[in-house]
Order: structure tokens, then sequence, then C-alpha cells
């Protein structure tokens, strides 16, 4: 699906090396998935607000979708559905227990949300040819960090 | 729409070489794609049939259900709105429109990176994701017709618009067009150089259009489904711009045709294992939404359409409503393949378009139904198994609803004709010689007669070759010369055949030898020769 996996037992860690690695410094975070003064420690600043200036975001999924490869984001602090969705790289945390296998499982947790999407890989188009063409309104790339609980 | 007019527009879409380059590069591909990414889904087909069963019992029901629906999105906080026709529909955008309330910004951060917003004056900006049912209300111009400016955001939707066309694919709006046509577009209209590199015009538009979302005072998006059990609309798109108008704008408004209801969540699992992969050949989309409650500081607006659905649901088209919007039939259909979606006028073209539009948009459309080879192409690509040939045929025998045009009209003269219109989409020299061809059939002897008769007509229309024309005032063959009717028609050539046949057997019963016995058989061979 164009999407990345990382196994990690340290998100917060595996994130700052992520963000290093790509000389990245400021980003959207959802509240309660990192640990924010790692990151300040880091030297890493961090927006509980959306902003589309900002070029990562980081969110965690509510659960994720064997057979397909989705994820689910939903409304909440810190916008998380704007976080995957305005920034130009999308970075999730997931836990293995929040792996169903399949859409009909996985579909009953959006029943208490006001606005929920399954995300699979990065944002995409066929509307020129029907060539498949990566990086149109969403992130242009999406990372999963898959903690081991 | 008459005839003549659809087969003006059938030419010149076999005439345009453009045209004619793209969809031959587009069609083998999405056929492909389709059988592929159904193939990876265990049982398959028994999931189409369960998908039809339940489709069969949403529009069986579909009051209920709509009200299950109305109900828990109404109680979600969703203000709900029906709209029995295209003018109502865009009664309540507007009305909507009028009394948003001049853009504050719902994010601080937001504001200070657009300082031009100021400068926009009172216009109202609305951002569309990609929906079919306000192309079949024709809502972008009612709204621009009040100085309100909407743009689309899917990318080839956008594509069309700045080209002031509309869609030819109910899937992928652009695909009449190739590289070379977006290139030179946006060279035009968006001031770039030109190219023909896809992923350079694709960053274009999302540069573009970043600056919409953002400013948006209203977005509007359609709905692939409707679920009745938690009032929720489902979105399934890849772009992103679905998730930008739903969530950023002030105020969402989507558009929903009153089929669209599933009964619940499991159903609604069931159609998204069909529906991404019978339209793009994707497992899954990348962006499925579920959109139930407005957001924080959001007002969320959902508007049922009928707009001719519960007349076709009262009709013995009832099927169609099934429908779920994939596209697979324009794909499958080889009628489709060589004309485009712009040679059937309706913004719905192709089998399942050729069934709906004369339900949905009125009489004029009844000869779309003609463009088809009934083959059944189209019933096998459906991913939930509707019989679009059976349909098709019912079309053809006037058998569609009376128009809502009709009687918008008045026209009492047209929806009579309508209701009889044996013959639905056939010019009125067609349906006589139909007429004089089923009293002639249903009696042998005149039909023995007639045959004598066309085999001279036709000797004489054309006395050298063996081939010929139909005169051009009929309407027919007008693409293709037919071969000449046989001197000796098939009835007289049969009883003498039987007679060979009979000599045959007698002459291996006698045990006579196998050069005998060939030259006996090889009889009525030499007799196709007369």
């Amino acid at each position: 699906m164009h999407g990345h996996v990382h196994h990690t037992e340290d998100p917060t860690q595996s994130i700052i090396e992520f963000l290093r690695s790509r000389d990245i410094h400021h980003i959207h975070l959802e509240p309660n998935v990192l640990d924010e003064s790692v990151l300040s420690k880091a030297g890493i600043t961090f927006s509980h607000e959306p902003d589309p200036e900002i070029r990562v975001g980081v969110t965690k999924a509510l659960c994720a979708v064997a057979d397909i490869g989705s994820m689910l984001e939903a409304d909440g602090e810190g916008s998380p559905l704007h976080a995957s969705l305005l920034s130009e790289i999308h970075l999730a945390v997931l836990n293995t227990s929040d792996i169903y296998p399949s859409l009909e499982n996985a579909i009953h947790l959006t029943r208490h949300t006001k606005s929920a999407v399954f995300i699979t890989g990065p944002s995409a188009t066929g509307d020129i040819e029907s060539v498949h063409t990566i990086g149109v309104h969403g992130p242009g790339e999406v990372h999963a960090f898959l903690v081991d609980d | 729409m008459n005839n003549a007019e659809f087969r003006a527009r059938i030419r010149k879409s076999l005439a345009d070489t453009t045209l004619q380059s793209a969809l031959d590069n587009n069609a083998e591909r999405r056929v492909t794609r389709r059988i592929n990414a159904l193939e990876s889904l265990p049982n398959w087909r028994n999931r189409r049939q369960q998908a039809h069963a339940v489709r069969a019992e949403v529009i069986e029901h579909l009051d209920e259900y709509l009200e299950q629906f109305v109900t828990h999105a109404e109680s979600n906080g969703v203000t709900v709105h029906r709209a029995k026709d295209a003018a109502e529909a865009v009664k309540i955008v507007l009305e909507i429109a009028k009394s948003s309330p001049q853009k504050e910004k719902s994010f601080v951060s937001l504001g200070d990176l657009n300082p031009q917003n100021g400068g926009r004056g009172k216009q109202v900006l609305v951002a569309k994701s990609k929906s079919m049912v306000t192309e079949e209300i024709n809502l972008n111009h009612a709204l621009e017709k009040e100085n309100i400016r909407v743009v689309e955001t899917d990318l080839g939707e956008y594509i069309v618009q700045l080209r002031k066309e509309r869609p030819s694919h109910i899937i992928t709006p652009a695909l009449h067009l190739r590289r070379q046509d977006v290139g030179q577009l946006f060279h035009e209209k968006l001031g770039i150089p030109y190219t023909e590199d896809i992923p350079t015009l694709t960053d274009t538009a999302r540069k573009e259009l970043r600056e919409v979302f953002l400013t948006a005072d209203i977005g509007i998006s359609g709905a692939n489904f409707a679920v009745a059990e938690t009032g929720g609309i489902c979105l399934v798109t890849n772009e992103g711009n679905g998730r930008m108008v739903t969530t950023l704008p002030p105020i969402h408004i989507a558009l929903i045709g009153m089929e669209r209801v599933v009964r619940d969540l499991n159903d609604l699992a069931l159609m998204l294992s069909l529906l991404p992969r019978s339209a793009t050949g994707q497992k899954i989309s990348v962006y499925t939404q579920l959109v139930t409650r407005p957001l924080e500081g959001q007002q969320r607006h959902f508007i049922l359409l009928d707009n001719g659905r519960s007349k076709l649901r009262n009709s013995p088209l009832k099927e169609s409503l099934y429908c779920i919007r994939c596209g697979s039939c324009l794909n499958a259909c080889p009628v489709f393949r060589e004309i485009g979606g712009h040679a059937y006028k309706s913004i719905y073209g192709g089998p399942i378009g050729s069934v709906i539009s004369a339900g949905l948009f009125g009489s004029e459309f009844v000869p779309l139904a003609q463009a088809s080879s009934l083959c059944g192409a189209c019933k096998d690509a459906c991913p939930v198994d509707i019989d679009l040939p059976k349909l098709l045929v019912r079309v053809r025998s006037g058998e569609s609803p009376s128009p809502s045009r009709a009687e918008r009209s008045g026209s009492e003269v047209e929806a009579g004709r309508w209701a009889r219109g044996e013959g639905g989409g056939l010019s009125r020299m067609g349906k006589t010689f139909l007429k004089i061809y089923s009293r002639v059939a249903l009696h042998p002897r005149l039909f023995a007669l007639s045959q004598k008769f066309a085999s001279l007509a036709t000797r004489l229309v054309s006395p050298r070759g063996s081939m010929f024309a139909i005169p051009a005032f009929t309407g027919w063959g007008y693409s293709k010369d037919l071969p000449r009717f046989a001197g000796k028609p098939f009835r007289e050539r049969w009883k003498s055949r039987q007679v060979n046949t009979y000599t045959r057997e007698l002459v291996i019963q006698d045990g006579t030898n196998a050069r005998n016995n060939s030259s006996v058989a090889s009889l009525p061979q030499s007799d196709t020769l007369v």
C-alpha cells in the first residue's frame, strides 16, 4: 500500500531518529502519544494545533486492519484528523494488540467517533491517464511505528 | 436529445482522435485491475450475491431505512433536509450559503497564513469534493449564478472544471483527456511551464487547491453510503480532498442520493469490500471516511435527494437503484469504450446511465438504451449483479417511469407518448418497420412471400455487389452494409437438404462405400452456393 512500517520498542526515540534523518524540528503532535519531555530534550518542538506549515504530523492509530493494510484515525484532542492530513509526512504509532484481521471487525470502532477515517497508504490519484500518482492533497508519506505490547 | 442528436454526438466522438487515444489508453488497464482486485478477495462471488440481496432489501424497504437514518443523523446533531427534486436541493444549498457567517477562521493559526483572505470581499467560497449528485442537479451553475465561487478539488474534476466541461466518467472525470491535454490546460490557465510529467501536474493542483481548502466557507461533498444504524455517511476517496472539505470549512454539506442507504456497519463493510475493487482495482481506497457528527464549531447538513428515484423505485427499472456507482459497467461496455462519456449527454453514461437517465432526467434520454449490443459485459462486471441488459431492454420497450420533465412542463402529450412508448429511442421510421415486420412474421405465408420480395428488392438496390446499403431515410444501417438476401430462402433450402440427408441415410444403411457416401453428403454444401 506504499506505506512504511517500523518495528520499535520506544516510539518516541524512533520518531526522534526519523525526524533527525529528515532534518525536521517542529511537528504537529497528538497529545499523550509520545513522551513530550524527551522530545523537548532532543530539541524537537511541537504543536497540538493544526497548522498547514508543519511538515510532519504524529498521531496514535486507533487500530489497524491486517488484510487491507489500513489504519484508523478519528477526531479528538489535538486534531489527529488534521495531523494525518495537512502534513507532508504522517507518522502513526500503532500497538500490535490493536491490529484487527479485517474491516468487518474494525469498522465497529468508528461507532462513537464524530468523524473517522481508515487510512491506507499515502494520498494518491489516478485521474490523469489512470496512472497511479502519489501525494495529492494529503501526505505523500505514511509511516507506522509498530509497538509490540 | 433525439436520435439524430445522439448519433451526431456518437459520430463526433468516434472522429475525435484525442478522445479515442485517451479511451484506448485507459480501458483495458482498468478492466484488468478490477478483475485482479476481485480475485484477491476470497469468495467474492458469494459476496456479490450477498451484496445484491442487501441492496434489494434496502430498496424494498427504503422508507423505513431512510427514516432510521434521518432519526439517527438528527440525534447526532446533523441538520437533515429532504429534497424532492434538483430545484429544491439547490434552494436548500443556497439558503445555507446565504446564512453562512462570513468566514472567521476556525483555526487561528490558519488565518495568519492567508493575509489575502481579507481581500476576497464578501464572495462565499465553496470547496467541493467529487459528487455525481451535485453534477446531476447542476449545482455549480446554480451557485455561480448567485455569485458564489465554487472550486472543484478532486484532481479530475478540477481539470474538467478548468476546461468548462462536465465529467466524462463517474469515477474518473477526466477519462477523455491525455496528459498532454492536461499539461496544455495547466500551462494556459495556471501559468506553469508546459509539462507532460504527471507528478508535476498533480503537485501544481495540490498547491493551487491548498489555499481553497483553508479559506473555504463551505465544504460540499457527496456520499457513497448512508448508514441507517448510525446516521453517518461513508465517503470513499483517494486524494484527501474529501477529508479536507468535510473537516476544514465551518459548514459541511453532503448531498446524498436517497438510494445510498445501507442498513448497518456490517453491510457497509461488505459494500466496501466490493466498491473500491470494482471502481479502481484497489483493495480499499486510500481514505475511507465515516462522517457522523459535526466537529467542534462545525455545522453539518445532509441533503437527501429524490429527483426521480421514487419513480424509478416504483417502475420496472427498480433494480437500477441497487447501483453503488463504481463505474465498472462503463469500463466493461464495448460501446462506452468507443464513444466515451460525453456522447451520452447525460451526466450518467454507459449501461447504468442509459437505464437511469431516462427515469431521472426525462424521455429525451430514452435513445441511450439503444447504444448497447446487450452483450452482457455490464452485468458480469456489476459488483451487485444488476441485470443491466434486462433493464436496457425494458427502457427500449417503453417501461421507464413517466419523466419528471414532462410533468414539470405539464406536457401530457410527451408523458403519454413516453408511457406507451414501445420501441423507445427508435426513429419513427424504425418503429413503423418493426410494426410491419411483427405483423408479417406472425403469418407464415405472408412471411414466405416477404422473403421472395426481400430478395428481389435487395437485388434491385444492389444489382452487382453481394452487399447492399439500407437507404438512409430508414435511419438504420448507417454504419455498415449488409449482405444481399439469398435468392432461395433458407426454408426452401432446408426442404431440399432434408431430402438429401434422407438419401444419405439410406445410402449408409445400405452399406454403400465411403466414396459414394461423401459425394452424397457434399450435396447440401453445393446447394449453399446457389
